[in-house]
This record gives structure tokens, sequence and C-alpha cells, in this order.
């Protein structure tokens, strides 16, 4: 999540405080004004000049695709934007009391390539343009290495992606560890999936670009220790739409599991769990009945390994994420990934979350939605 | 070409009626049509956009930049020498398709667009309506 008051500069000019903005963004005032501006920007991601002709334009950021921030612009044709080359950053701007003219904070949400210009002309003769635009995370998916690509064993793997990003700005967290072996990939790998591979070799997140361009490179750390950053709440600072969804799909969760070795040359090894606990809203003993995940042709040395490996099976499938679809206020603080409390008290929600999905249009007024999930042991 | 601002003179505008003109021309297109008085009003819309949220009583309002002014215009045009020339100069104005300035004698002074152009016959002449919906114009600015 950005911060609720950017630093004192452009973003913020009177150095409005975080309790300043978040006042005003929970509505306690019972309005809430914004603005709403468009940066065009070279390929390095150069300011250019401010776009007037932004007719409209939506954001979504969906934290499990490879391509995560995407964003669909409506503009005025006025022959200014190179489409093959230029770059667009929206930015939300809150107002602040006492509203005078730099009494503001700008939050960006992100720096997007255009794609698709579909021209169309209206009965007026106006010509608008849909743009489709995509993070730059597009740039690292669309080149691919046009060789055998090896990185030496001994080589440290935060380097070596910061090498693969190049002159793109980035914040890597630097790591210590290094390759134990060399590892390569075929002529026509994406640098993306070197890049994903590499991080998810010393368990570092996926690679993302945050709200201004940059690449983000982060120790993986679990929800659970993630302190959350906001509450969604439901009481008089609520800014949670009625209307929620709730999905926790427990149908097809089994409850027995057999796993089996056959080995021509060897006895046969069959090992069986069951959960039989009454806590569990998906026991035996609970549903009544017994759903079976039955498995052939399984690898193990021995009876103890298999029986390891079946009670591995049957604590992974008890992890199942609920999902919570809600729609909020316009919050231009969003990032990806986030944590934050939901309260919802007539579906007895009140836990932590993590933002999987959110959208939104840059227009007062509009709403967003989210989705956000959370892992249930059952 | 080069110009010189002229010394700031301060007087009150004797204006009576409603004066319409092309801002790319006006000398050319100002016209006055004097007839009608009392017969107009505007409105202002902030555009707010109000939501209830789980938890609250009342909407919380969200303002964009954008707001509407509007002024409902209503013009008598009497029988007379000029009649039908001061009908076909209002036609004129609203087929122009394309930013106007309004004044009138009640310190409305905006440039805008005219639609809902109206003409109804009456047994002295006609009444000419229209609305005037103020527009974005980014080379002037106004002062009433």
């Amino acid at each position: 999540m950005q911060k609720f008051a950017p630093p004192s500069g452009d973003l913020n000019p009177n150095s409005h405080t975080e309790a300043e903005v978040l006042a005003v963004l929970r509505g306690d005032f019972g309005f809430r004004r914004f603005g709403f501006r468009y940066e065009l920007l070279t390929s390095a991601n150069v300011y250019v000049m401010d776009l007037d002709n932004v007719t409209g334009c939506t954001v979504e950021m969906n934290w499990l695709a490879d391509i995560k921030r995407t964003a669909r612009f409506r503009l005025r044709e006025n022959g200014e934007i190179d489409f093959l080359s230029d770059r667009i950053r929206p930015f939300i701007r809150t107002w602040l009391p006492p509203y005078g003219p730099n009494d503001y904070v700008e939050h960006p949400q992100g720096v997007f390539l255009l794609a698709s210009p579909d021209r169309n002309s209206d009965e007026q003769n106006r010509v608008t343009r849909d743009v489709m635009a995509y993070d730059p995370l597009l740039v690292l998916a669309d080149d691919k290495v046009l060789t055998r690509y090896t990185i030496a064993a001994g080589a440290k793997y935060t380097d070596t992606i910061s090498t693969l990003l190049g002159s793109m700005p980035k914040n890597v967290a630097p790591s210590t560890r290094t390759l134990p072996a060399a590892m390569e990939w075929e002529p026509g790998t994406s640098k993306l999936k070197i890049i994903n591979e590499l991080f998810s070799a010393i368990n570092y997140e996926a690679l993302s670009f945050d709200e201004n361009g940059t690449a983000i490179g982060v120790a993986y750390r679990s929800p659970v220790t993630r302190t959350e950053e906001f509450t969604y709440g439901a009481g008089v600072a609520g800014l949670v739409v009625p209307n929620v969804d709730q999905e926790l799909d427990l149908t097809n969760i089994p409850n027995a599991w057999s796993l089996v070795v056959s080995d021509p040359d060897k006895p046969a090894l069959v090992a069986t769990y069951t959960n039989s606990d009454p806590a569990s809203p998906t026991s035996t003993v609970r549903r009544q009945r017994t759903i079976v995940d039955f498995r052939q042709e399984e690898d193990a040395a021995d009876l103890a390994t298999l029986q390891a490996k079946v009670a591995r099976l049957a604590f992974e499938a008890s992890q199942v994420y609920e999902a919570l679809d809600f729609t909020t206020a316009l919050m231009p603080v969003h990032s990806g990934n986030d944590v934050y409390r939901v309260v919802y008290p007539s579906l007895a929600v009140n836990t932590k979350y993590t933002e999987q999905t959110w959208s939104l249009e840059l227009r007062a007024g509009a709403t967003m939605k989210h989705r956000a999930r959370r892992v249930v042991t059952v | 070409m080069p110009f010189t601002d002229s010394d700031p003179t301060e007087a009150t505008l004797p204006i009576r009626g409603v004066w319409l003109h092309d801002p790319d021309d006006p000398e050319g297109t100002l016209r006055q049509f004097r007839y009608g008085a009392n017969q107009r009003g505007d409105s202002f819309d902030p555009m707010q956009s109000g939501t209830y949220y789980v938890g609250r009583e009342d909407p919380v309002f969200d303002f964009g930049e954008g707001s509407g002014f509007s002024v409902d215009v209503t013009i008598d045009v009497p029988h007379g020498p000029d009649y039908v020339e001061v009908l076909r100069e209002l036609r004129a104005y609203a087929a122009s398709k394309k930013n106007l300035f309004f004044r009138d004698n009640r310190a409305r002074a905006v440039y805008g667009t005219m639609s809902n152009f109206k003409t109804s016959d009456q047994s002295w002449g006609s009444t000419v309506s229209f609305t005037f919906t103020k527009a974005y114009r980014a080379v002037e600015t106004v002062v009433i």
C-alpha cells in the first residue's frame, strides 16, 4: 500500500500529514474531492507533458497474473502520443482542507505502455482511441533471450536479476545467496520467466512494478507475519458498499487420501490417511461421508516415506483459500499484495486478508472493486 | 501580430437584454436581443455523487473537478421590420455548432453552447427559447 501522505514535494506541496489525508479519504467530513491527472512519459519514463485529452481511465491490479497492472484509457485523438513507445502515468489527486490551490496529495496508479489503440469516430466526427495498456512487466515478457542463457554457479541471484533488468528503475532487496550450480534456459525464454525463476529459488515474490514504474524484488513474507496496513471497517468510518461475497468452496475437499507405489520388482506400498478430526468441517465425522483422493504410481523409497507424503498431502489439502469480493469507495493508495483487515458484521468477517485483485475507475464518485483472500485451515 | 494592452478602465456596463457573439469574431457577430427580460434563469450543478456505506446512515459525497452551469433563456421577438432577420440570426447562432459568448443584464457572462433551441408563435411575434450551457475554453478568462 502506498503511504497516505506522500513525501513533501510535487505530490504533497503543503506537506499534509498521514492523519489529514486519512481523515479525508475515510470521508470523515461527509465528502471528498478528487481530481485526475495523466502524465505522458517517454519510453525511459521521462516526463513530457500533462495530457488533457484523456476522457476515461480504469486501472486493474491482479497480483497473481504475469502482467500484474493493466489499464484502459479512452483518449481524444490529438496526435501528441506515440503509441508505440510513449507511456502514461495516471494520478489521483485528493483535495484536502483548507482546499487552497496547493492543498492536495497525489497518488500515482502505475506506469503503462500503450497497446491496441482502436480508433473510432462518432456521429460528431470526434475521433477517440480506446487503448489497452500494461505495466513494464510487458517489456520483460516480450524480451526473450536469443541464445542459450547460462548463469554460472556462484553468481549472486539478485546481482543476476539486476543485470537482466538493465537500465530499468529498480529496487531489488540484495541477497547474499549464490547459485549452487549453473542454470540455463533455452533460446526464446522470456527474461520475465528467467527473473521469476531466480526469484523463486531464493523465495522472493515474483517481479512486480510499483505505481511509479520501479521494478520491485522483495523476499516473500507470509501474510500471517505481515502487519495490516488499513482496515475496511463497517462503522461510522466505513467505506464498504453493501453486498459482500464470501467464497469458501469446501465441496470437493477430500477427507481421505490413499497413495500407492506399484513397482513390479517390489511388493506394493499403500499409505492412507483419514481426516476424522471433529474440529475439521471437512472431516469424515462432520461430513458423514468420505471423499477419497486416490493416487497411484507414486514414488517413495519406503513405506515410512510414503506415509509422510500422504500426511503432507492431507495437510496441504486442508489449507484452502477463502475469497472475499467487495466494493469500496475510491481509495487511491492501493498497490499490490496489500494486507488489510476487513470487518463485515453480517458475514461475521473480522480478519486479515491479502489483496488479490483490485480495479478502479478514475472518476469522482466511482467505486473500487476488490478481491481479497486468506488461507483457512479446514 | 503585436498588440498592446490598454490601461484598465473602471465603468459600469449598461447592459439591457441579452448579448451574444462568436468569441472568434466579436466585432462581426455581436448582437443584442432587447426583449424578454425576467424570463431567464440559471442552474449550477456541482456534479457530486453520493454513496451509502455499511455502518453509515448518511451518504458520503465525492466531488470531481467538473461542474455544470447553464442558463435557460427566453427572448421575445416582436413583429417589426427586423422580425425575420432576428429569428434568422438566432437560428444561425444555434446552428453554428461552436462555442459562443453569452452576457445579460443579471451579471451572467459565460462561454458555452446553445441547445434545445425552440421558437413558439405568438400573436405579437415569436418567443425563442434555448439553453446556454457553459463550456471549457482555455484561451480567455472572463471577469464579471
